[in-house]
């Protein structure tokens, strides 16, 4: 009985997922043109192309995990940093503008709303980068970024520039 | 080291005036100065020894060889810490909750006054979480959400946190608050949301990264920061020499955070 509701279970949950994923793949232009572009590039073609491959399907898994090494162990690698992500892929607040989960052109809201997944993250977490003036951090970030093979892209953020300059 | 050649002036000047709060002041000053002349030799000799006993590698679990604690000396803060509260809202992004009353806005640390009713002797101290070793709030917690780190930093794990306020109702030190409405913008480094339990988390973010907690960078003078299992740490000595008072003591919690002149 029990595994009978499990198997029910797990091929509905593959079916979202597959519609998840799809949804916010290469077949999807519609979708892939709307997401906002990344601050920071990688090295190379190949880093971000696994990037991509392997964010899309496993970036709850890479969070949860590291959320446990953080909460237990204090560790506060830049790898599947929570904030780590949301400064390279949403942009810092611009004066009044201020990006957050509720706008449809933020980052992770943009393939959850087309997937119909809630995202629970941003009840507690920070949903976009603290304010320039007032990111005190960012200079750490950027010394751990170097490991990650992560480069700050000049021509497309204002906040990466500075980052390289300190 | 102008500060010091200060503090040793100041000293000089109090020696005479006698009473117990100059005790305390003669002691804490005479510590610091004696302390602050052991850390310029540790820190000119072997370059960045100071350094490396703070920090932790950022990929290293934290373990139980090192204790933090806090040891606050509530004479030499003239303002009986509202430097520090301010300091931890503005590190923590609380304190403005727009919708809660006055029963339920978030308190991760406050100023308490203590009037004794004979003499009407007043002394304000900041109270936070006291980081107990046998932390009351860890004991109930129905799902393992209020835990203490191996290296005695009490946390909640908000995560797994289901807001039943046990927790709340356990501590004897009134530390801990629930976030009754919805928040939005907070501080990268610090999530804190609605329907779960929060406190002073010892600036957990800043110690894994080798500084030291937002209230203490605020009040130095008065406020010292360290590994309470290090025997040659400043804390460790300072409270080695003229010990210090855990508020109810008599509860046997074995508090991180000490006080003088209480
Ligand atoms: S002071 Fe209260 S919240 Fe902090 S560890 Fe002790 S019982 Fe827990
Ligand atoms: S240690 Fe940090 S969280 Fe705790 S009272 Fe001080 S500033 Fe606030």
């Amino acid at each position: 009985m029990f595994s009978k509701f499990l198997s029910v279970t797990s091929s509905l949950l593959l079916l979202v997922f597959l519609v998840g994923v799809s949804g916010c793949g290469n077949e999807s232009p519609q979708i892939e043109s709307k997401i906002t572009k990344a601050l920071k590039k990688f090295d190379t073609e190949e880093q971000n192309t696994a990037h991509k491959a392997e964010m899309r399907k496993y970036h709850m898994d890479h969070l949860k995990h590291k959320r446990d090494l953080t909460m237990y162990g204090g560790i506060r690698t830049a790898e599947d940093s929570l904030k780590g992500c949301i400064d390279c892929h949403v942009p810092a607040p611009e004066g009044d503008k201020v990006v957050r989960h509720t706008d449809p052109e933020h980052f992770c809201t943009t393939c959850h709303a087309y997937a119909s997944v809630q995202i629970d993250c941003f009840q507690c977490h920070a949903d976009h980068p603290d304010k320039p003036e007032s990111a005190t951090a960012t200079a750490n970030n950027a010394s751990m970024d170097k490991n990650l093979g992560i480069v700050a892209d000049d021509s497309t953020s204002k906040t990466s520039t500075e980052v390289t300059a300190q | 080291m102008s500060g010091k050649n200060d503090m040793h002036q100041n000293t000089d000047q109090n020696a005479g005036d006698g009473g117990n709060i100059n005790s305390y002041r003669r002691q804490f000053m005479a510590s610091v100065v004696g302390i602050s002349g052991v850390a310029a030799v540790a820190t000119i000799a072997p370059g960045i020894i100071l350094q490396q006993a703070q920090a932790k590698p950022a990929d290293e679990t934290v373990t139980n060889k090192v204790r933090w604690g806090l040891l606050i000396d509530i004479n030499k803060l003239n303002d009986g810490g509202d430097a520090c509260v301010e300091a931890c809202k503005k590190e923590h992004g609380w304190g403005d909750e727009k919708l809660s009353n006055k029963e339920q806005d978030a308190q991760w640390i406050r100023k308490v006054k203590v009037t004794e009713k004979m003499t009407g002797h007043v002394t304000n101290l900041p109270v936070m979480c006291q980081h107990c070793d046998t932390a009351p709030c860890v004991d109930v917690c129905p799902t393992g959400a209020s835990m203490k780190r191996a290296d005695g930093i009490v946390l909640v794990n908000k995560h797994i946190c289901i807001g039943c306020r046990y927790c709340m109702m356990a501590c004897p030190y009134k530390a801990r608050s629930f976030v009754h409405e919805t928040l939005i913008d907070q501080r990268p480094h610090s999530p804190r949301g609605k329907g779960v339990v929060e406190a002073c988390n010892m600036c957990v973010h800043r110690v894994d990264a080798g500084q030291k907690p937002a209230c203490v960078e605020a009040a130095p003078e008065a406020i010292l920061f360290g590994d309470l299992n290090d025997k040659e740490s400043d804390i460790s000595k300072a409270l080695k020499q003229f010990g210090g008072t855990q508020i109810r003591a008599d509860l046997g919690l074995n508090t991180g955070v000490r006080y003088w002149g209480i």
